[in-house]
């Protein structure tokens, strides 16, 4: 048949949502709480279907719904940061230590708990590189950064994380056993 | 280990690499010097087990999140409800756009569409149908849709969203309009984006509108036994980019740049100048003539 129609939204739910779950789990570390991550991920799937016409099929869908995704997690936080006093941790961004000592054991609760309190922008670039893998260039694109920033970010906050671990276990163990957050 | 003492520089500058040695992104010699530095220095090397096996928990723990058992089922459901409510939509302009021809026929005989437009509907029909006088079938082809869908038919006032295109015209053929929208001037927007009948053929239609209501039309059809621009209209073509050929005619106040893509027959019509019009179908044809060839019969 002339210009055959294939059903677009089955093709947008083969391609899409088998991103679901690291979609879902890196909102949930970058906003912090589930009912914020569910929101951003819901929106994030209707941003996307809505311009489903531009995704040019074969190139990375994954990474196209994370650029997507982090866009509309930064919008909420705007708004949850303008609707809340000012987060104290948000402002340690150039902080340099020395190298803490680690917590002898590394808990989910302990490190997610970490996680949560280093800083926004730096807790993203973590998110994305060290729990979703994406390469350097990769965060670059989906953030609109030059390499150079990821890198520095990431450094920054892999440190601040490392500072928080110690912190919250006064440099011994933080704990045994493992968890959920 | 064989433990050396490669003094604090040494060992500063290596450790600004362990980010990127963690994360696999250092070029291959940099990444020797870093590995060959950890099996002798034990410092760096309880530095870099450290950083490592925080990221190893990091990513383990955030990847042990369990996704909420209804998240899927409600994505479904916004969706669904973004799609009708869009649907609604343009059904009520489409009853409202129906709702307005009925009045204009019974009452008004006259309505001024566009600045080129004769000026009722049974006459718009008249001329369309009188055009085959002055050009070729299947120049008439492109002319007739473009004045059917873009001229007459006044719909084009509100911007397309792809989400609309896409449901249009599907995702095969939706990113027709990105072609078309990449190439048109600045001050152009598309306005309809559609597949529609008229006189028995089937066509891929979009429009693209500026705001003194100027408009440009790419127009695609399947084309029926073996019709073409040379031998169905006797015409040659003006232009060659890439291997297309182009053919050109015009009407009073319209021009077309025709074009064949395989087994389709494509125009840029528009109220451009005759060489504006060209120009934008030398640009556009490549592409499209590109993307045709990839679509099923």
């Amino acid at each position: 048949m002339l210009f055959g129609k294939r059903d677009p939204y089955k093709e947008f739910e083969e391609a899409a949502l088998p991103h679901l779950d690291e979609l879902y789990r890196s909102a949930r570390r970058m906003l912090r709480d589930h009912a914020s991550a569910e929101d951003v991920v819901q929106e994030t799937y209707l941003r996307a279907w809505r311009s489903f016409a531009r995704f040019e099929k074969g190139t990375n869908c994954r990474a196209w719904l994370f650029r997507i995704m982090v866009n509309c997690s930064r919008d909420y936080w705007k708004r949850r940061a303008e609707a809340a006093p000012a987060d104290r941790s948000e402002e340690i961004l150039d902080q340099q230590a020395a190298t803490p000592s680690m917590p002898a054991r590394l808990t989910d609760p302990g490190i997610l708990g970490a996680l949560h309190n280093v800083p926004y922008k730096l807790r993203e670039v973590i998110v994305l590189a060290d729990v979703e893998e994406f390469t350097y260039r990769e965060i670059a694109g989906l953030l609109d950064v030059p390499i150079g920033t990821v890198m520095s970010r990431l450094s920054r906050g892999r440190s601040r994380l490392r500072e928080l671990l110690s912190e919250s276990s006064g440099g011994r163990s933080a704990g045994s056993g493992r968890g959920t957050a | 280990m064989r433990v050396i003492d490669f003094g604090e520089a040494s060992c500063r500058r290596i450790r600004d690499y362990l980010d990127s040695y963690l994360s696999g992104e250092l070029l291959v010699e940099t990444n020797l010097e870093v590995q060959r530095h950890l099996q002798s220095c034990p410092a760096c090397c309880q530095e870099f087990r450290e950083a490592a096996e925080i990221r190893r928990s990091l990513r383990d723990a955030a990847r042990r999140e369990q996704t909420p058992a209804g998240l899927q089922a409600r994505i479904h459901a916004g969706i669904r409800r973004d799609r009708k409510s869009r649907r609604r939509l343009l059904v009520g302009m489409s009853i409202a756009a129906s709702v307005l021809v009925a009045i204009s026929v019974g009452w008004i005989a006259t309505i001024r569409i566009s600045g080129h437009a004769p000026h009722e509907l049974m006459a718009q029909e008249m001329y369309i149908s009188s055009l085959p006088e002055f050009v070729g079938a299947v120049t008439f082809l492109g002319f007739a849709d473009h004045l059917h869908c873009g001229v007459y038919w006044k719909i084009l006032q509100h911007d397309i969203h792809d989400a609309e295109i896409l449901d249009e015209l599907g995702t095969e053929l939706a990113p027709l309009a990105g072609i078309f929208r990449e190439e048109l001037p600045d001050d152009y927007e598309i306005r309809l984006a559609h597949r529609c009948k008229y006189r028995g053929r089937t066509y891929i239609h979009f429009v693209a509108r500026r705001e003194d209501d100027k408009l440009v039309s790419l127009v695609l059809t399947e084309r029926v036994d073996g019709e073409s621009f040379r031998v169905t209209d006797g015409l040659l073509p003006v232009s060659e980019v890439l291997g297309a050929e182009i053919f050109g005619s015009s009407i009073v106040g319209y021009h077309l740049a025709g074009f064949e893509a395989g087994r389709y027959v494509g125009f840029v019509v528009s109220d451009l100048s005759g060489d504006g019009n060209l120009a934008l179908a030398q640009a556009i044809v490549p592409e499209v003539r590109a993307f045709m060839s990839g679509v099923e019969g």
